[in-house]
């Protein structure tokens, strides 16, 4: 009897002990929701992406929400310019075919817009890397006039009027209160999971196919006369440089400049990665070029020569026609059908 | 035995339950203090739109002003005594009248001067979406080339290029060499210390006088800046304009 009272006692004990440190904890997390954590893998060969998740853990409610927020066109003035207007999954989310891609009241952006995956590695953003965070990005297209033309604040009221997102919020932030940092938080998730390398050139490195033969060849060439600046794997070194482009007389637009404010930065634009490239023409970053062809020719014999011009460039890349059309073959091996199908990140079903 | 291991449990108890209530409360902070801040020009109180004259002889109204400040310190014989709540901002808009008082709790209570920072920490800048004082959503915050805007002046000036005369003044920068975040130190009146009182919060009246955002370190004219929206020299010069702005204007307990 003694014995059963005294194991009574242990047992509520540790029952209370355990109750009131469940419910501080619960305090720490302001949660009642359970979330899935989501890894963002690093593929094989990848350095370690940016830090840009330390105060965001990504999770699959979290991303759920950011996916519904990219194709969400309430995040626009009239409601038709959602994120995946410009950014087109077909186009490794690129806009498809466009120079420029329209925004609201018929107006045209100002520069092309960029496919977006393997986001996470990226340390800056935009073409003159004006943007020091993802998490950031998204307020720069969201209440630009010529783009999504809205105000953060009446994009949080829309979104308040729709109950599904306050579940949607409250199941990836703990609470239903919807604010800008969760919304910019969500899409973070989203975008930063989109990782391609799944590539026919993933699947050579990782020794699961071949190269043709013209694709080797072209892969050789790549390697003496691309990778300096579109160094694997992004295909990308992340730099500004200057192509040896001259300036968009309609747009003067002197990148990187702009934002460093140093005369040395004329011109100077961010390396775009070369994966997917061949379905995300035009090219440049006023999408002055309308075929990969036609960017090797501006390698070739077009590079016009200012004082910032880069000195990679400055004397013009040797490129025989042979050369050309063999760097062509393995440039296609960069497209990655996988990532442009993956239905993680397509259009939500509602 | 059976008693005291009754008493290991409660102890067990009670101490996780302390040891919980402690990451909730803000132990130590007992002392009350308020910053009011009254926006002036030319001596009276800023009206919104009312033409006024800056001391290099040209007109000007302002339609907007808000400024960052944050990171409110006390300061005894030159020295930082005790900080408030670390990374603690507040917006003041001078045409917000509840954005003008701000509150905040300090472990200590005995000073002679007050200080504050002007202006968003560079770690805000580089981290992401935030929240609070410090949402994107203020129109504090620039989205081409990230980073906060410090302070925002707008209105109209005769002596303005710009078009419908408006003068459109917005100041950040974080990084070295555009640095324009400033540090504040107000001397307050009376030639003894200062004490807070618990329970009691202690209001510090400071007045922002609109006049030396042209005119104070450097004389920066209407006619030759009549916009100015990046960081750089320029920007500079502005910021260290705004820091002169401010000056005590009273002290008072109210219990």
């Amino acid at each position: 009897m003694k014995k059963k009272s005294f194991i009574f006692l242990i047992t509520l004990g540790i029952v209370a002990a355990v109750a009131v440190m469940e419910s501080c904890r619960k305090n720490d997390f302001k949660s009642g929701s359970s979330i899935t954590p989501f890894k963002l893998e690093v593929p094989e060969g990848f350095p370690q992406p940016q830090d840009l998740f330390k105060d965001n853990p990504i999770t699959k409610e979290g991303f759920a929400l950011g996916r519904k927020l990219f194709y969400d066109g309430r995040l626009s003035r009239d409601g038709n310019f959602p994120c995946a207007s410009c950014h087109q999954q077909f186009a490794a989310f690129a806009t498809f075919d466009h120079p420029f891609s329209h925004g609201v009241d018929d107006q045209f952006t100002t520069r092309n817009a960029p496919g977006l995956f393997n986001m996470a590695w990226h340390k800056e953003l935009h073409w003159d890397g004006g943007i020091n965070h993802i998490e950031v990005q998204p307020l720069a297209p969201i209440t630009a006039s010529n783009e999504m033309g809205e105000t953060v604040n009446s994009v949080i009221n829309k979104l308040n009027q729709d109950g599904k997102y306050k579940t949607m919020f409250a199941k990836a932030f703990g609470d239903e209160a919807i604010t800008s940092q969760k919304m910019l938080k969500a899409l973070a998730q989203f975008m930063g999971m989109m990782v391609s390398a799944q590539s026919k050139y993933d699947k050579v490195k990782a020794g699961k196919l071949n190269f043709t033969d013209a694709e080797e060849k072209g892969y050789t060439v790549f390697k003496n006369k691309c990778a300096s600046c579109h160094t694997e794997p992004l295909f990308t070194d992340l730099s500004y440089r200057n192509t040896g482009l001259t300036v968009n007389p309609y747009l003067n637009d002197y990148g990187r400049m702009r934002i460093t404010r140093n005369s040395s930065d004329s011109l100077l634009f961010k390396v775009p990665s070369l994966r997917n490239v061949f379905i995300t023409f035009p090219y440049g970053h006023d999408g002055r070029f309308f075929s990969v062809g036609g960017v090797i020719d501006h390698y070739r014999s077009q590079v016009v020569n200012a004082p910032g011009t880069d000195p990679l460039v400055r004397n013009k890349i040797p490129i025989t026609d042979l050369e050309k059309y063999e760097l062509q073959q393995f440039l296609r091996t960069l497209t990655d059908s996988a990532f442009i199908n993956n239905k993680d990140f397509a259009q939500p079903l509602e | 035995m059976k008693i005291r291991f009754a008493a290991f449990l409660i102890i067990l108890i009670v101490t996780s339950t302390l040891s919980c209530r402690k990451e909730i409360s803000d132990e130590g902070s007992n002392y009350r203090i308020r910053l009011k801040f009254v926006p002036k020009a030319n001596g009276e109180n800023l009206v919104e739109g009312k033409p006024y004259l800056n001391p290099l002889g040209e007109d000007f109204s302002v339609t907007k002003f808000k400024i960052f400040i944050g990171n409110i310190t006390l300061i005894q014989d030159g020295a930082v005594k005790v900080a408030a709540k670390e990374n603690e901002y507040f917006l003041l808009d001078a045409f917000d009248p509840a954005s003008l008082s701000v509150e905040t709790a300090l472990s200590g209570n005995r000073f002679s001067d007050i200080g504050f920072q002007i202006g968003i920490d560079s770690i805000f800048n580089v981290s992401g979406a935030q929240t609070g004082a410090l949402d994107p959503t203020t129109g504090m915050f620039w989205t081409w080339s990230t980073g906060y805007i410090m302070a925002k002046l707008e209105g109209n000036s005769s002596f303005s290029t710009e078009t419908n005369q408006a003068i459109v003044y917005h100041i950040g920068g974080f990084k070295t060499g555009e640095n324009t975040i400033r540090e504040v130190v107000l001397q307050l009146p009376g030639q003894q210390d200062w004490i807070l009182e618990k329970n009691n919060v202690t209001e510090i009246t400071i007045e922002i006088n609109i006049d030396k955002w042209f005119s104070s370190l450097h004389n920066l004219f209407i006619a030759s800046a009549s916009a100015t929206m990046t960081p750089g020299e320029l920007s500079n010069k502005y910021a260290d304009n705004y820091a002169r702005m401010f000056a005590p204007l009273s002290i008072e307990r109210t219990p």
